[in-house]
């Protein structure tokens, strides 16, 4: 009858192996989990992380290339400031509610200048939904109507990671780059709305310019930002803040304007 | 012991042996096709529609099954003197003897009489026997199974009657609001055209007794016709019969009446719902009739007017202020780009962004000193 194995030696033979064995899609919530778990319950993160590290040999970075970035905001679309416009027909059809928007963002870091210049390409999705008002008395009426939007940005994104490396989890970041923002607006039935022979549906070019801060989830408890590393090769979580102004309006052209300055807050998982 | 007896016992012993598996409850079933809850409709008990049940050994062969429909609700292994046998003692030799359908007449197990607003039940019942040796009589004997039952009813009792709460203009559309018992599983709604235009019309409300009078005025008229046809001739026995004794409660009550158009809601608790495709300026009276999973129809609800009006949503509303946006893709406000053009535009300025950054990546990695400098993989 063979012995039982030590629970760490029982790690250490799985050790190896384990790399990618969890789904790539349980990853990223995992690390967060893990790495926010420790921000509410440091002690006992601390704790578990230093059992689960046992098993590992010597500290061996993997590279990084790769910020994924997931954010959600909520605005008001410049819509009713449009010069010439009799009336509010924004707030008319929404009131107060202000436009939902979640967006996820993959930046390609290229170059290390105390800190990754990379690309990034973020893709969103916006809606917000109301009632329509009767033609004859401008009640409101049960009819829905909605406004959505699917913004597409290529950007440059630059973080400065100087403070992070020397103890202090602080990431300051700019991004600058164009978007093109889709946009439609749905009717009761759910199809595209109509009015005066024109389809309620089109696209608008414009610029943005983010600035923001990160924190850096691997300084509450580093064996289990190691342990994120070497199981799935993410290097660093970070708890984002970042304030966005996303011009899209073709540039001062006629018609819809839906540029936002908007405080998105979201996670980034850097790998 | 008598050495022949023995030998004989050993013999049965081992025939019994050989006699298939006598976990017949749990192999053993009876079951309706998907399309049919084990509900039988007036309609159905009237035109005598016939009930299909499916029944599986389970690929015991060997045994012996009998399957009746038992009225008193108890399934035991003899057929009770009130039992109707639907399949008399059936020897399965082989395993396509083991499954099979049995069509039952409804007027077996309601009556033919099929009565108004009446519910019943009864179980339909399979019995089974197998061979087992008997160590009393050291002989192979027919032995009592288990025994599988399926519950089978007969509806004819009406749904009461739903109640239409509100009723709402839209655009080219009335929004509906009713609440009613539990046991509707479709909301019938008949919109009626009763004049244009006049807001005098979508504001008045149609009085609750005349509308229902109306109502079943008409169905009894169609009842009548039907019957006169049909040649029935029963008794009225309640408030859901006709006059000369038909069930209304498997009639639509929206048969003959001048319905417009006649929408369907689907599903049980449902509280609101829509009826598109109107005309605006154009009044309505709205009526509603539940119908419960054995198609029976309740009396129908008070009437309530609206007329369909001009909703403007947001573009609309957006286009009526003045708004300056034609819709469409690319750079110019006019609109006049396509959704290629969009695409066009935006796929060079991926091209321009990332084929420098390909192109210096690869550079980086091509180089001996891969770690080293500001070319060097992005590492701290």
């Amino acid at each position: 009858m063979s012995p039982m194995k030590p629970a760490s030696q029982a790690s250490k033979a799985q050790s190896p192996s384990q790399r990618g064995r969890l789904p790539k899609a349980l990853r990223l919530p995992l690390c967060a989990a893990a790495l926010t778990s420790g921000l509410l319950l440091p002690s006992a993160a601390q704790a578990q992380s230093s059992d689960f590290a046992s098993g590992f040999g010597p500290a061996a970075e993997s590279s990084r290339d790769f910020e994924l970035e997931l954010n959600g905001t909520f605005f008001t679309p410049r819509i009713d400031k449009e010069s010439g416009l009799s009336g509010s027909p924004y707030k008319q059809a929404f009131g107060k509610g202000r436009m939902w928007l979640f967006s996820a963002e993959l930046d390609y870091e290229i170059v290390d200048l105390q800190g990754p210049l990379g690309v990034g390409l973020n893709a969103g999705f916006g809606w917000v939904k109301g009632r329509g008002v009767y033609a004859e008395t401008g009640e409101e009426s049960p009819d829905t109507t909605s406004l959505m939007i699917f913004p597409i940005r290529l950007m440059a994104v630059y973080r400065f990671q100087l403070l992070d490396r020397r103890g202090i989890p602080l990431i300051p970041f700019v991004k600058a780059g164009m978007g093109y923002t889709f946009w439609w607006s749905n009717s009761s039935d759910g199809k595209i709305s109509k009015a005066d022979g024109k389809k309620a549906r089109g696209g608008k070019w414009g610029y943005n310019l983010t600035i923001g801060l990160a924190f850096s989830l691997n300084f509450i408890d580093r064996s289990v930002a190691r342990d994120c590393d070497r199981l799935w090769g993410i290097n660093d979580t970070h708890l984002l803040f970042q304030f966005v102004h996303a011009t899209a309006d073709n540039f001062g052209g006629k018609g819809f304007d839906l540029t936002r300055d908007s405080v998105e807050i979201g996670l980034g998982f850097e790998f | 012991m008598n050495p022949q007896r023995l030998v004989r016992a050993a013999c049965l012993a081992a025939a019994a042996a050989s006699v298939p598996s006598t976990a017949l409850a749990e192999k053993f079933s009876l079951y309706f096709n998907s399309d049919s809850e084990g509900v039988i409709s007036y309609e159905e008990c009237r035109q005598k529609t016939p009930q299909t049940v499916y029944f599986d050994c389970g690929g015991d062969v060997g045994i012996k099954m009998v399957i009746y429909a038992s009225p008193s609700g108890a399934c035991t292994n003899t057929p009770g003197t009130d039992a109707v046998i639907l399949l008399s003692e059936h020897t399965v030799n082989s395993a396509s003897d083991c499954k099979g359908t049995l069509s039952i007449d409804p007027s077996d197990v309601v009556g033919d009489d099929c009565p108004c607003n009446s519910v019943s039940s009864l179980q339909l019942c399979a019995a089974t026997k197998y061979q087992a040796y008997n160590y009393e009589t050291l002989l192979i004997e027919w032995q009592e199974g288990e025994t599988v039952s399926l519950a089978l009813s007969y509806d004819s009792k009406p749904p009461t009657a739903p109640t239409l709460t509100s009723v709402e203009s839209g655009d080219s559309a009335l929004h509906l609001k009713f609440t009613g018992p539990s046991d509707i599983t479709e909301w019938e709604f008949c919109l009626e055209e009763t004049g244009s235009g006049g807001d005098e019309d979508a504001s008045e409300e149609e009085p609750a007794d005349a509308g229902t009078e109306e109502v079943e005025d008409e169905a009894d008229k169609a009842a009548d016709e039907a019957d006169a046809s049909s040649g029935d001739d029963s008794d009225a026995s309640d408030g859901t019969n006709s006059s000369d004794g038909t069930c209304q409660a498997g009639t639509s009550p929206f048969a003959n009446m001048g319905c417009t158009k006649i929408v369907t809601i689907s599903g049980e608790g449902k509280t609101s719902g829509t009826a598109k495709g109107l005309t605006n300026g154009t009044t309505y009276r709205v009526t509603l009739a539940g119908k419960d999973a054995a198609g029976n129809y309740s009396p129908v609800s008070d009437s309530i007017e609206a007329t369909p009006m001009d909703v403007q949503d947001f573009f609309g509303a957006y286009t009526a202020a003045g708004g300056a946006e034609q819709g469409g893709f690319g750079c110019s406000s006019s609109g006049s780009a396509s959704d290629v053009q969009a695409l066009a535009w935006l796929s060079l300025s991926f091209a321009f962004l990332l084929t420098p950054c390909a192109l210096f990546r690869r550079r980086k990695h091509a180089s001996p000193n891969e770690n080293g400098g500001a070319c060097g993989e992005v590492r701290r």
